[in-house]
């Protein structure tokens, strides 16, 4: 007996070469589908690395106002202008960031959000008797070092995220 | 600044901080200025702690708080008016988008020690 499949064969209603062809539909469509969701993850992916580095360029904004807000004293006309400045963008940052955290649940960086907040807009923030401060008091040093543990947080955040 | 209480039903006041009492509230004391944490705390939240069985805050449309400004007037509220911390998770809500904001303010309460 001959085991040789004959061209014209019937197979469920179809013949061999029709066969053939839908094969060659599935591949196509699953090379579709593999190239389709590898181009959503590397636009995620991109996506991801431009918030985060838009979240990162804002911090580091932000830690240089906060370094001139408190390197003047409250008496300083611009004084009030700056402090809701810093205000304003700080709250910016917290809602970025806290978006990011929203969309992929890799980042948590609400804790470090809180210890930033509170490094920048703790006493003497918005203080009506505060003095100007040295370039290297603590509470600067102290703003920066919560900045740095928030841009480690983000970028530890992207990479579990997206390897 | 309206300092009227806006009630949500018999048991609820809702305390719109930017509608209420300023969209850009800041610092810590009435000698900082006008719209400080002490001001909210004396002029509108307590008088609603008072009034009423719970008491909504939101936080949404304002420009920004300071963390010197959350602090007095909410752990100003276990610190300056003898309220106790637990008594505050009962009747206090805290409405905001952003979360930070709602765990600082719990951690200021939690925080805070009365005086004396």
């Amino acid at each position: 007996m001959s085991t040789a499949v004959s061209p014209d064969g019937i197979l469920f209603g179809l013949t061999v070469k029709d066969l053939l062809i839908a094969v060659g539909w599935l591949f196509t469509i699953f090379g579709w589908l593999v190239s389709n969701a590898q181009a959503n993850g590397r636009e995620k992916r991109k996506e991801a690395r431009a918030e985060v580095d838009a979240c990162i360029k804002l911090l580091a904004e932000l830690v240089t106002k906060s370094r001139d807000y408190y390197g003047e004293a409250a008496a300083n006309p611009q004084s009030k202008s700056r402090g809701s400045e810093i205000r304003f963008e700080l709250q910016r940052l917290i809602a970025r960031v806290e978006r990011l955290e929203r969309k992929h649940a890799q980042f948590d960086v609400t804790g470090a959000c809180g210890e930033l907040m509170d490094s920048i807009s703790g006493d003497p923030f918005e203080s009506a008797d505060r003095q100007a401060l040295a370039a290297d008091a603590d509470l600067l040093l102290r703003i920066e070092s919560a900045a740095h543990v928030l841009i480690e947080q983000l970028e530890d955040g992207f990479i579990k995220a997206f390897g | 600044m309206d300092a009227q209480l806006v009630r949500y039903n018999a048991m609820t006041i809702v305390l719109n901080i930017a509608k209420q009492f300023s969209r850009s509230p800041a610092g810590r004391y009435v000698t900082d200025g006008p719209f400080s944490g002490q001001a909210f705390r004396e002029n509108l939240l307590l008088p609603a702690l008072r009034q009423s069985e719970t008491v909504e805050v939101q936080l949404d449309g304002a420009l920004g708080f300071g963390s010197s400004f959350l602090e007095e007037a909410f752990g100003g509220l276990v610190r300056e008016a003898g309220l106790k911390a637990e008594t505050l998770h009962q009747k206090l809500r805290i409405s905001s988008k952003l979360k930070t904001y709602e765990q600082r303010i719990w951690h200021y309460v939690d925080d805070a020690k009365p005086k004396g």
